[in-house]
């Protein structure tokens, strides 16, 4: 009874996760990321150095 | 009935597979967790159910996806050495029909993790792979903890599904690993997108984090209690209001000790007293015996080595008598006692190398996860929130297993190398995101753009 009620449970939850997961197209494709505003690195070290002198 | 349900679910894993191949690597996942043909009484265990699973992970992976955003980390050629050790040692090994057999489930475990991390290339595979372990380990410790608010449990009494005491199936094992997904259950209550976070979620989350916490107590396994001590620290790092939270921790631990079963308190005590408990006293001696194998073995001996072992144990014998109560005690040599600990497993199986190759791939993920932590809590885009938490909880879910897995012999344990996996998917992940989000003068990005149309055009 307890058995049944947890595989009931999770594979429930879990068919609901496929069905999402199947219809998401972020699964396999994401969108690009927001470009940095700012240089980063050695050219930001170099940008900031600029800027103080 | 259970068999038909079990291939009607299968089923429907098969179909969401063939409408997005990542499914396929999401349904291996599963079976390798939680095992359904080993609940199974007649169809499903004639099938070699994990293999078909594995030949469409890979074949949906080498025909339908896009390899352009795959990329293989350090320790995926860590995971490559230690396959290729391991095989060499089994072809070496002391007792080699018995190694054989250990070998047969290893190379599937490490060969797996190898491969997982190539897929996981998007946020939703990440969180994907996340939930799908989490609802699979939960479908043990759902059972695991009604039982045990119901009957109490007990040492190698509480039955979880199956009358087995294999895998995660076995109550020291599941203890350790129902504690490492807490961490991991709680990033996906509040960052879930494919159940987003919401009342009735959060109801779900607690209880199954209670579920989580009852494991030990039904299994009164040692291991558990350590790991649940190990998760308590780990939540002050971070916390606010930590004495707070230590205080009401403390407080709670004490209110629910005459709610605990006697046994469990009588079995906890010996932690502290291992002298007195005869299975943790066997056990520090055959870690000794492992320290003086290696010395004329440092490679190893090969899986299963310590069938060798003969450890000199002393019994002690309670007798009632009219006189009172006498206790006597009784020595004894027992022969090929297991290791009872990851380390000394590592050790005494695959030697210097094999040890150090393990740790190195361990102690890499807390360190990685580390700074993948840092770097996100610093700084972070808009839709970047998730990545800091979900670092902290698979390192924390690593630290616990380090813990736990002092006393438990799981160092090939297929969850924890599908933990490590999701570490290094999430490690590449941001790589790949921050080197596409990196800041380009404005010349360069013409110069792309340019690139990009005349593409096109030819």
């Amino acid at each position: 009874m307890v058995d049944t009620f947890s595989i009931l449970l999770t594979h429930g939850l879990l068919v609901i996760a496929l069905w999402r997961m199947a219809h998401n197209d972020e699964i396999d494709v994401e969108a690009p990321p927001e470009p940095d505003k700012n240089p980063s690195g050695f050219f930001n070290r170099n940008m900031s150095d600029r800027h103080k002198n | 009935m259970r068999d038909l349900f079990f291939i009607g679910f299968l089923g429907i894993f098969l179909l969401a597979g063939l409408r997005r191949p990542f499914l396929f690597v999401m349904a291996y996942a599963y079976v390798d967790i939680i095992a359904p043909q080993r609940m199974s009484y007649y169809l499903l265990n004639s099938i070699p159910i994990s293999l078909i699973m594995f030949a469409l992970a890979l074949g949906g992976y080498l025909i339908a996806d896009d390899k352009k955003d795959s990329r293989f980390s350090g320790r995926q050629v860590l995971m490559v050495i230690l396959l290729i050790y391991c095989g060499y040692t089994t072809s070496v090994a002391d007792f080699p029909a018995a190694a054989t057999e250990k070998w047969n489930w290893v190379w599937k475990a490490l060969v797996f993790a190898i491969f997982l991390p190539l897929t996981l290339r998007t946020k939703a595979r990440l969180e994907a792979l996340a939930l799908v372990m989490v609802l699979s380990v939960a479908t043990l410790i759902v059972t695991g903890g009604i039982k045990t608010v119901l009957s109490g449990g007990g040492y190698g009494v509480l039955q979880l599904l199956i009358d087995d005491n294999s895998g995660l199936y076995e109550g020291s094992i599941i203890s350790c690993v129902a504690i490492c997904i807490i961490p991991l259950a709680l990033w996906l209550a509040k960052y879930g997108t494919v159940f987003v976070p919401d009342m009735r979620l959060k109801v779900f989350s607690v209880c199954l984090v209670g579920a989580c916490l009852l494991i030990p107590i039904g299994t009164q396994a040692r291991t558990g209690l350590l790991c649940i001590g190990a998760l308590a620290i780990l939540m002050l790092r971070f916390n606010r209001y930590r004495f707070v939270y230590a205080g009401a921790a403390i407080a709670l631990g004490i209110l629910s000790l005459p709610l605990l079963p006697s046994s469990y308190t009588d079995r906890m005590a010996t932690i502290f007293e291992y002298k007195a408990d005869q299975s943790a006293s066997t056990r520090v001696a055959v870690w000794y015996w492992t320290i003086d194998y290696v010395k004329n073995k440092p490679l190893g001996g090969g899986f299963d080595a310590y069938r060798s072992n003969e450890i000199n144990a002393t019994k002690v014998i309670t007798k009632e008598t009219s006189g009172g109560t006498t206790i006597e005690t009784q020595d004894y040599i027992e022969r090929g006692r297991a290791y009872h600990s990851s380390y000394f497993e590592m050790l005494g199986e695959q030697g210097y190398p094999g040890l150090i190759v393990w740790l190195m791939i361990h102690i890499g993920g807390i360190w990685r996860m580390e700074i993948v932590r840092k770097k996100y809590t610093k700084d972070h885009k808009q839709d970047e929130e998730w990545i800091a938490p979900f670092a902290l909880a698979l390192q924390n879910g690593q630290i616990i297993y380090m813990v736990g897995c002092t006393f438990v012999g799981i160092a090939y344990q297929p969850f924890i190398y599908m933990l490590i996996a999701m570490q290094i998917g999430l490690d590449t992940y941001t790589t790949r995101r921050r080197s596409e989000a990196a800041f380009k003068p404005l010349q360069q990005r013409v110069k792309e753009i340019k690139g990009d149309q005349q593409g096109l055009a030819g």
